[in-house]
């Protein structure tokens, strides 16, 4: 059975979206909905998207390559941690991936919630 | 024993005339990403999920997202070329740009010259661009209207298409999909 998410965690994974494809209402408007999917795709949008700036390289260089993690769950049980890092960084106001990276990633993210 | 044997080829041909109407009568609803009329069969739509795309930045605007069950799913995009896109060129190395790299390589080879604008160029060339060891090759198909490149991954596909004689002034169509097979996106996109 997938476990509900807390209010503060649909708002960390928001938070970690917004970093890579930047603000858009469709997506906060789903985010009462985000669940262990939006979670699963999450990741694979992090983990695909590491180059796509600096801190997003160093974030999942210390969250994955350490190993202090398990690489499948690692999003979800890092969730407060990866939010005060980003809110750390100035590296991710405001500055999300390309328009390729947005494309390809906003839709399915959406899509988890329906 | 002759009558048999007509028989049996006027049975076959009517057959055959029959499965092509079939197919070639296949209902199919046109959805608009930029440019471009995708023809999605009719059929997969009743129980889908539309999500309405939106106009992006300055260089590209969103398409429909269409999810037809938990398994299968169609959206993208298309990029506008326009002389001030500074989006797209140098590359990242995220899984995206490495795709768009090889698929515009594709195209370009099949251009036969350089015929795509700057920006796409640069990215061809672009030297940071790595391709990592183990990346499936792309697939490509040349219609009299598009040159469609796609690499696809256990049925999940990223496709690139341009229009074939306006190559340096068209859009780019960007369209992933996710439980489709390649011959079925090929089909979509090219209204077969």
């Amino acid at each position: 059975m997938l476990e509900k998410l807390t209010i503060n965690e649909k708002n960390d994974l928001y938070t970690i979206i917004v970093s890579v494809i930047g603000e858009g209402v469709s997506i906060a408007q789903r985010k009462p909905y985000f669940n262990e999917q939006t979670i699963k795709i999450v990741r694979e949008m992090v983990e695909a998207n590491r180059d796509c700036n600096e801190a997003m390289k160093e974030l999942v260089t210390n969250l994955i390559t350490a190993g202090r993690l398990p690489a499948r769950k690692w999003l979800r049980k890092a969730l407060g941690r990866v939010n005060g890092l980003i809110k750390a960084s100035d590296d991710f106001n405001g500055f999300g991936c390309k328009a390729s990276v947005k494309i390809k990633w906003k839709s399915p993210i959406i899509m988890t919630t329906y | 024993m002759k009558k048999i044997i007509l028989l049996i080829i006027s049975v076959t041909l009517i057959s055959c005339t029959h499965a092509q109407k079939k197919y070639s009568n296949i209902d199919t609803t046109k959805i608009a990403y930029g440019n471009f009329l995708l023809k999605i069969p009719t059929n997969l739509l009743p129980n889908a999920v539309l999500i309405a795309g939106s106009s992006g930045e300055d260089n590209y605007l969103e398409g429909v997202g269409i999810k037809f069950s938990d398994r299968q799913a169609l959206w993208g995009g298309v990029f506008i070329q326009e002389p001030t896109v500074a989006q797209v060129g140098e590359c990242t190395n995220t899984e995206s740009d490495v795709d768009l790299k090889l698929a515009l390589e594709k195209i370009n080879q099949e251009l036969n010259g350089h015929r795509l604008q700057k920006q796409y160029m640069d990215l061809i060339k672009s030297s940071s661009c790595q391709i990592p060891q183990g990346t499936s090759s792309v697939s490509t198909d040349i219609t009299p209207q598009f040159i469609i490149a796609s690499r696809c991954e256990n049925l999940e596909c990223s496709t690139y298409v341009v229009e074939k004689n306006n190559a340096n002034n068209s859009q780019i169509l960007m369209l992933f999909t996710k439980g489709l097979t390649w011959s079925w996106i090929k089909k979509v996109i090219k209204g077969a």
